[in-house]
């Protein structure tokens, strides 16, 4: 289509480019790392954070259950190190004159780990099933939600249609993993998915109810010379302490994440690289709108004023991560306005509380939730700060069961906490800001905001979608429904004999590029 | 041995796992958040927390889900995890196994220490001996069981390399790495329960070698070790099982937190991640099999009482 940046020969342009870049890293890879390009060796012992919830991609909801699926399944579309939209099963894609409907050119040499070609009959299989009303999966609306149609155009083609135009369907479909294309002899008899058969570079080949998981090479997987690995064993460690004891000890080679307060000692250790990235997800203070006094945007605004991020920053996560006045921050450059209309100043706060009635102060409440400590921390910080502009703030951090329910019926001051799982600016501005936002718990509502991010979902023209983001993070961030707070740093840490995986802003953990000498 | 009796102790023993299962249920009834949209997590439509809650049966009203519940339960059939989808009885098998393996080990390592310990202590009392088995006992009761497991990580783990700092295999994939990974875990658990069981078995014993008989076979010219072993202990072993029957009952709870530490896939890490994942079905379960341990121990230790000591009578 016309006025897209991304058009079919650009793309197929880029893809000779990825996959040459890709052979030439195989084959140095293969020269370095390996005997010979296609005989895997060496296992990475990983140990997760939590516990899975399954493998079945339409119906699991945890993050230790999506990067298990990241290894094993492919998605028509994917976003590269860099947080770039990028080609994987499809080749290409166009949207149709009316916007309604996009077709995707598919790949036609990969093959499922049982051996059988991947069609187009496959992608409509899987995103049917995602968007089944009946499966109720919380992600149908990033293969167009519960209305759209998916069909098989030919062998090797499928188109969706959907109500709306829908401009940002490919990003959608990259985001994570509940959109992979799995092979229908996936399904059990009862109709559930146990263990989803992918073209990913991994297979699940064994299965320890939620305490481990055995991945093995892919030997049909379609990207030549990947994987390098022969087998992933994962094992969850959620107390922290464990965790790291599992790395330093040689029980593990390669740990999801680690807390911030113990980086300085993982980099002194010898054996141990610690890796980091800037998270994609922001922290934030939420107001409630509907109450006083801060159904009053100058409140609002002193509110956000009154900060020293940077002080935040190093109580919250021991100064990993940067301050933040807006959504977006480094992990997503093209969408990284530098809008910072709130550096600290007291006397303009102050002068904003006396234009709204309130310049001797009010009481307030902070609520972060028991289960994030960081946001606890933040949460004091800011007690202290708040006092110079008279604001006296209580603390208030329940258990996240209650919270989660405060927060969804409205009965709080502000919430406190990340805003986590993005890669599309439509997941930081849409959900949470738009009048009929499914996450709009503040009750913010501006008809210009909303009608800027409708029409920046609706086109596929990224230029055009950056100016419209801009316009209406500018909006967003004067009106100051939410106070930003700081921008996160995703750690990571392995054993040096680990090599080629990369710390990514969007926290995947992909393991098919990795090397255990 | 009194069949009425056993009947009897058997009879409430039932009663009591009923009992706490019915408290569980209560208490989770109480507790604030909804289930439904826990498992979702944050970024669930309300359309789709509806959907489960109704799917889930939380909409029907609490007397016909404990019901049900329980009538499944006693049928053997704990449900489905809201975590997983999967069902519970399979998974709190494995779960149990491990918690048994490591309950079983640390209260045989508890023994190992604990009755030579108790027994010298006890025919020495005053000596340099039984000083250090006093102080032993009371560093064992006063130090908490996860920082005792953090310093043997420290220490053999990370410090000396010997043993794995955590982690589990099973026995039947890998013998010799499944015992490297149990010991740690497990003297952790036994050393806590050993410094209260040595105690007991020096008090037990000291009270009975003041005994008449016991002087009676000391001056028939019994040998000293015959006296203590054949003589005094068998009498002392009465007050003995009691406290290592409560003992097990509180390894069991040690063993939830031993069990984070050296992350060990028992039934104490997977009820606490039920907690943390407000998964119902999945909690009662792992609760209502530690009350039926529970029940369960403290029976045996009854009906032992008869095996120790045919004299017992009850009525």
């Amino acid at each position: 289509m016309s006025g897209q940046s991304l058009n079919r020969r650009t793309f197929l342009k880029r893809m000779g480019a990825t996959t040459g870049a890709l052979y030439a890293a195989t084959t140095l890879g293969s020269g370095l790392l390996v005997p010979s390009a296609y005989a895997q060796t060496g296992v990475l012992r990983a140990a997760w954070q939590n516990e899975w919830d399954g493998f079945d991609p339409h119906i699991v909801s945890t993050s230790a259950s999506f990067q298990v699926l990241n290894n094993v399944i492919d998605t028509l579309t994917t976003f590269n190190d860099n947080t770039q939209l990028v080609p994987s099963l499809a080749t290409s894609w166009e949207q149709s004159e009316d916007g309604r409907s996009w077709t995707f050119h598919l790949r036609d040499d990969v093959r499922f780990s049982n051996g059988r070609q991947m069609t187009a009959e496959d992608v409509v299989f899987s995103l049917s099933r995602l968007t089944d009303p009946e499966i109720g999966s919380g992600n149908a609306s990033n293969a167009g939600g519960t209305e759209a149609e998916w069909e098989a155009v030919d062998r090797f083609t499928v188109r969706v249609t959907t109500p709306e135009p829908n401009g940002i369907l490919p990003r959608l479909v990259g985001v994570n993993k509940a959109t992979g294309i799995i092979a229908e002899e996936s399904l059990e008899d009862d109709g559930t998915i146990q263990t989803p058969i992918g073209t990913g570079p991994f297979v699940i080949a064994e299965v320890d109810g939620t305490t481990r998981v055995r991945l093995e090479a892919n030997p049909e997987y379609w990207e030549p010379g990947l994987p390098l690995l022969e087998a992933v064993e994962i094992t969850p460690i959620p107390d922290e302490a464990a965790r790291e004891a599992a790395l330093l000890g040689g029980e593990v080679d390669w740990l999801w994440s680690v807390p911030t307060q113990s980086v300085d000692r993982f980099r002194s250790e010898s054996g141990v690289v610690v890796g980091t990235s800037p998270d994609l997800s922001y922290n934030y203070m939420g107001m409630n709108l509907n109450r006083e006094p801060f159904d009053d945007v100058r409140v609002r605004q002193a509110l956000a004023m009154s900060l020293n991020r940077q002080q935040i920053v190093e109580a919250a996560v021991f100064g990993f991560g940067r301050p933040l006045q807006e959504p977006i921050g480094p992990g997503l450059p093209e969408f990284n306005f530098n809008y910072r209309p709130y550096d600290r100043n007291i006397e303009q706060a102050q002068q904003l509380l006396d234009d709204a009635g309130v310049g001797d102060g009010f009481e307030m409440e902070l609520m972060p939730n028991q289960g994030s400590q960081p946001m606890i921390r933040a949460a004091e910080v800011m007690q202290q700060q708040l006092q110079a502009i008279n604001v006296n703030a209580e603390i208030f951090a329940p258990e996240v069961g209650e919270w989660l329910d405060r927060q969804s019926n409205g009965n709080f001051d502000t919430f406190m906490w990340a805003w986590v799982v993005l890669i599309d600016p439509d997941q930081y501005y849409f959900l949470q800001h738009h009048s009929e936002g499914q996450f709009n718990f503040t009750g913010y509502s501006n008809e210009e905001f909303d009608r800027l991010v409708e029409q920046a979902r609706q086109t596929g023209d990224i230029e055009r979608r950056k100016e419209l983001y801009e316009q209406a993070n500018k909006i967003l961030v004067d009106d100051a429904p939410y106070v930003y707070l700081y921008n996160p740093d995703r750690i990571q840490s392995w054993a040096d004999n680990v090599q080629g995986f990369v710390v990514r802003p969007d926290g995947r953990q992909n393991f098919k590029s990795v090397a255990v000498r | 041995m009194n069949l009425a009796y056993v009947i009897q102790r058997v009879l409430l023993a039932v009663l009591v796992v009923i009992g706490s299962s019915f408290v569980v249920f209560g208490i989770l009834e109480f507790v604030p958040g909804d289930p439904a949209r826990i498992v979702l997590g944050v970024t669930a439509s309300e359309d789709a927390v509806e959907a489960l809650r109704e799917r889930m049966g939380l909409n029907d009203p609490w007397y016909d889900r404990y019901g049900e519940w329980l009538w499944g339960a006693l049928h053997g059939d704990f449900g489905t995890s809201l975590n997983t989808q999967q069902p519970i009885g399979p998974q709190l098998v494995n779960r149990l196994t491990a918690t048994l393996q490591l309950a079983g080990a640390g209260l045989f390592i508890a023994g190992l220490i604990a009755f030579p310990l108790g027994l010298i202590s006890a025919t020495r009392p005053g000596s340099k001996l039984d000083l250090g088995a006093s102080v032993f006992s009371q560093i064992g009761i006063s130090v908490p069981d996860f920082w005792m497991g953090i310093m043997l990580v420290i220490l053999f783990s990370l410090t000396l390399g010997w043993l794995p700092p955590n982690g589990y295999t099973p026995i039947t994939q890998d013998f010799m790495d499944w015992l490297a990974h149990l010991v740690l875990p497990a003297v952790t658990a036994g050393l806590i329960s050993a410094a209260i069981l040595t105690r007991f078995v020096r008090s037990a014993m000291l009270e009975v070698l003041h005994m008449d008989y016991v002087r009676t076979a000391r001056s028939k010219g019994v040998r000293e070790s015959t006296v203590v072993l054949r003589h005094a202990l068998r009498t002392a072993m009465i007050s003995i099982v009691t406290v290592a029957g409560l003992q097990l009952t509180a390894l069991l709870s040690a063993v939830v937190v031993i069990e984070i530490v050296f992350n060990w896939p028992g039934l104490g890490r997977l009820a606490l991640n039920a907690v943390l994942d407000r998964d119902y079905p999945m909690l009662q379960a792992a609760v209502v099999t530690m009350a039926t341990l529970v029940a369960l121990i403290n029976l045996i230790v009854d009906l032992l009482y008869f095996v120790l000591d045919p004299r017992i009578e009850h009525t």
